[in-house]
């Protein structure tokens, strides 16, 4: 028999084989599947991230007060640390340190705000109080590139957060936050809780770069150890 | 023996004997027809044929039953081939197939670019804390696969005084974000004016739109992944296996009834999928999903060719840099800090009479 023949005989045959394991066989292969898994969605509704006063009014038992309603009748002493409030206990201050209820407050008229020029401001004018020592910060938010704008990217329909939309003047930073589960996608299946940085096996960007220095040998990987400390 | 289909010789021989008389029966051939051997052969041969192609069709058994097969969608042409008569026949046809799949009542509508518009993406890292409300909103909104779990947007997080992604980290999972000494860096589609993805498809099922919105039409998709090799930034997803999604309380699937043909409509099985900078929502007005969710006001999004939008003054005046630019890709998406460029303050109508003298 000539070589050719065989093969010729192999062809059919092995095409043959190769039909009998397909149909007799599964159909689809096995892949692991991640579970379905719900996230709360009320966490990331698109809303400001906290409800600025914008009126001089304080809640007391379910009814709405002006703040000069109890402050006409109970004087404050002036440059009171703010750390050492027997009212408002909700209030945590924590600005810059030193800074005294009536930076901000109008110690006369506690339906106002007050600049360090001694102009008044209503609280819903609250922007500019920022703004005295925040300049930059105000510029940015003035052109659009600090803050956050809502529903619209047109300049007529969009609403910008104010100041006190995100950050709370007695606490203005943005503290630490929650976080919402990472990937979980076909192939990388169940992932261990803890940073896999160390290890580095389950980063697909990783992957890439580790193989290539396995390739490369030991050469490669002291290059990325002297790359990394300039 | 000799097997005719493959020698391609004559095998009309009849002779009695075997291999013996091979050689002279080939060099004379004897009456035509066909003898009992050729027939057995050829039977085999056709008999093994068509067992191949059962074979070769039968994965067709598991054909997904709700996916009923139509010619009018075998014969649906390319999406700018369709005329507006033929998308909305296709849009009806979807908007069915959602109801009869998922139980969901959807508007899937095709939305066009508007004029004069070409959109940006700004991300403020000074700002961006890894909390990763971005990536579900994204999910919700563009109705992605749930199981297995497909996200558009990969929140890294990268050890401080490093630039490289290959320091990178994307499982990161501590109790509470930011982590000291790391800052994070979300990838997502970077719409890149020079996408590589859209030169790799061999089918042209991907193409950038007037706005600079990379999309994909989902019909026309053969599922061979190239884009996916092609993309620098990780940004296309492939659906491996047939989507599926959280259920209602009434057992209708957990859809975004908003939909559009390019963008967030069901996907099926054996496509390429990935951010349209919710091309449903942005191409009327709206913001991306994930920038709406962002509570850090990290995300800025808007009209470049307006000089005014918040993303033009971005450019103009923060210290911008793009992902791999040494790649040429041109991304459509841009990082910044909030550090200041000297001289931003100033008008650019000033900073030019500087440059001209």
């Amino acid at each position: 028999m000539k070589a050719t023949e065989v093969v010729g005989w192999l062809i059919p045959v092995v095409f043959l084989g190769l039909a009998a394991a397909l149909l007799s066989g599964r159909q689809t292969p096995d892949i692991p599947v991640a579970p379905l898994r719900d996230v709360d969605r009320s966490l990331f509704e698109a809303r400001p991230w906290r409800e600025a006063k914008t009126r001089p009014v304080y809640a007391v038992a379910g009814l709405e007060m002006h703040c000069s309603s109890c402050h006409r009748l109970f004087d404050s002493r002036e440059f009171v640390s703010a750390s050492r409030l027997a009212q408002h206990t909700e209030i945590v201050h924590d600005h810059i340190p030193g800074n005294r209820c009536f930076d901000c407050h109008d110690n006369e008229s506690r339906d106002r705000l007050r600049l360090i020029t001694g102009e008044l401001l209503e609280f819903s004018e609250s922007e500019r109080l920022c703004a005295q020592c925040h300049g930059p910060l105000y510029r940015d938010w003035q052109r659009g590139t600090h803050g956050k704008r809502f529903g619209s990217w047109m300049e007529a329909n969009g609403e910008r957060l104010s100041c006190l939309q995100c950050h709370d003047p007695h606490s203005p930073a943005f503290g630490q936050m929650s976080l919402l589960p990472g990937p979980r996608t076909l192939r990388m299946g169940e992932q261990p809780s803890e940073s896999r940085r160390t290890e580095g096996a389950h980063s697909p960007l990783l992957r890439g770069a580790e193989r290539a220095a396995e390739a490369e040998g030991e050469g490669a990987q002291d290059d990325h150890a002297n790359r990394k400390e300039d | 023996m000799r097997l005719s289909i493959l020698t391609g010789k004559s095998d009309t021989c009849a002779c009695s004997s075997g291999d013996s008389s091979r050689t002279s029966c080939g060099s004379t051939p004897a009456r035509p027809g066909m003898s009992r051997r050729s027939f057995l052969r050829r039977g085999a041969g056709v008999t093994g044929g068509m067992v191949a192609l059962a074979a070769a069709l039968s994965p067709l058994r598991h054909w997904d039953e709700d996916e009923r097969f139509t010619l009018d969608a075998f014969l649906q042409r390319h999406y700018k081939e369709m005329t507006p008569e033929e998308m909305a026949h296709v849009l009806a046809r979807i908007r069915d197939s959602v109801k009869r799949r998922h139980g969901v009542d959807a508007r899937i509508e095709d939305v066009r670019p508007m004029d004069g518009v070409e959109y940006v993406y700004a991300l403020n890292l000074s700002r961006c804390n890894g909390n990763r409300r971005c990536v579900h909103a994204c999910v919700e909104e563009n109705n992605q696969s749930r199981s297995p779990e497909m996200q558009y947007i990969r929140v890294l997080q990268i050890p401080n005084g490093t630039t490289g992604i290959d320091e990178a980290n994307h499982h990161y999972d501590p109790e509470s974000v930011p982590v000291e000494g790391h800052y994070y860096l979300p990838v997502q589609c970077h719409q890149c004016a020079n996408p590589p993805c859209v030169k790799v498809c061999p089918v042209e099922a991907t193409w950038q739109e007037p706005d600079g919105i990379t999309v994909i039409d989902y019909d026309w998709c053969i599922g061979c992944r190239y884009c996916e090799a092609a993309c620098p930034y990780w940004a296309r997803r492939f659906n491996f296996v047939k989507p599926t999604y959280a259920t209602n309380d009434d057992g209708s699937a957990r859809l975004n009834p908003n939909m559009s043909y390019l963008s967030n409509r069901p996907r099926p099985k054996g496509v390429m999928e990935k951010c349209t900078y919710c091309l449903h929502r942005t191409r009327k007005g709206q913001m991306p999903a994930c920038l709406e969710a962002c509570p850090t006001g990290a995300r800025k999004f808007g009209n470049v060719l307006d000089p005014n939008s918040e993303v033009s003054q971005i450019l103009r005046t923060k210290n911008v840099f793009v992902l791999k630019e040494e790649v040429g890709t041109l991304p459509r998406f841009f990082y910044y800090f909030d550090t200041r460029t000297p001289g931003a303050d100033r008008p650019a109508a000033e900073l030019a009479l500087e440059g001209a003298t």
